[in-house]
């Protein structure tokens, strides 16, 4: 989408028209879907967050800023909605915890998409993602994924771009290792195999 | 290999992974509550901007009369003392 169109369809999304907003969902919907459910490893969780995030922007559509980029907006208001997912979970398993006391601590379990994945490559690949931490895993997801820029992944990160960039390299100096550390098991296996 | 190389790889195997889509049934729930907030904001707007209108055509004008009268009364009331004085 060229800045002329998105600054068009952000003033038509300021004055309510359903046909930007059924615009903007075609083109945002499949991206923020992915997005949420590689950052919460659970579809019904992205799905629940993702419809949060299309009522935000309903609502907040008349507070739009002229030039509001409509992408790292609706990735921000997604990324803050996991953020207080997070901090409600971690509220209620805090309560929970205190409740029965042998409460189990949030496993990382395997993400809808690793589950999904048709290669073995792709499988490591969602499995490796899907076990980074979570901040080198939304900088992988926005930039290496979603392809926003880096300028655009840290406004919605709130970090400088500077951090964003370094966070960038961390994390794919981190997949590459967990990358290779997989691929030398699997040869290992396969080794044990044949002798 | 250089290290710069295999990170490229790993960002260009991160720009073809699968992409997903959501659950369309959901999407149309999704489509069709936003829509339905969509015309109750729009609604909304409707409704004040009627009242804002009613306001500026009939309120406004009827205050202003009515002050405007009541102000040229009392200055007929105090005219006609006045006259009656003399």
């Amino acid at each position: 989408m060229d800045r002329d169109c998105e600054l068009a369809l952000v003033a038509r999304l300021r004055a309510g028209d359903a046909a930007a907003f059924d615009a903007v969902l075609e083109q945002f919907n499949t991206p923020l879907f992915n997005f949420l459910a590689r950052l919460t490893r659970r579809r019904d969780v992205a799905e629940d967050l993702l419809e949060e995030t299309w009522l935000r922007l309903v609502t907040r559509a008349p507070a739009l800023r002229e030039d509001t980029r409509v992408g790292p907006w609706l990735f921000t208001v997604a990324r803050n909605l996991y953020a207080s997912y997070c901090r409600s979970r971690l509220v209620e398993d805090s309560h929970i915890t205190t409740l029965i006391g042998l409460w189990p601590c949030g496993t990382p379990q395997p993400s809808p998409f690793e589950s999904a994945a048709a290669t073995e490559s792709e499988q490591r690949i969602e499995a490796a993602l899907a076990a980074l931490p979570v901040l080198y895993r939304e900088a992988l997801l926005l930039v290496g994924v979603q392809g926003l820029s880096i300028a655009e992944a840290s406004e919605v990160c709130r970090v400088s771009p500077d951090a964003m960039r370094q966070r960038i390299s961390r994390a794919r100096a981190l997949l590459s290792r967990r990358l290779d550390e997989a691929i030398a098991a699997r040869l290992t296996g396969l080794r044990e195999v044949e002798t | 290999m250089t290290m710069h190389d295999a990170d490229d790889v790993v960002m260009r195997r991160l720009r073809t992974l699968r992409v997903h889509d959501a659950d369309a049934a959901r999407l149309d729930r999704v489509r069709a509550r936003c829509h339905a907030a969509l015309t109750e904001r729009h609604a909304h707007a409707e409704r004040r901007r009627r009242r804002r209108q009613f306001v500026a055509r009939v309120v406004e004008p009827a205050l202003v009369g009515t002050l405007s009268a009541g102000y040229l009364v009392a200055m007929v009331f105090v005219l006609l003392r006045t006259y009656a004085i003399r």
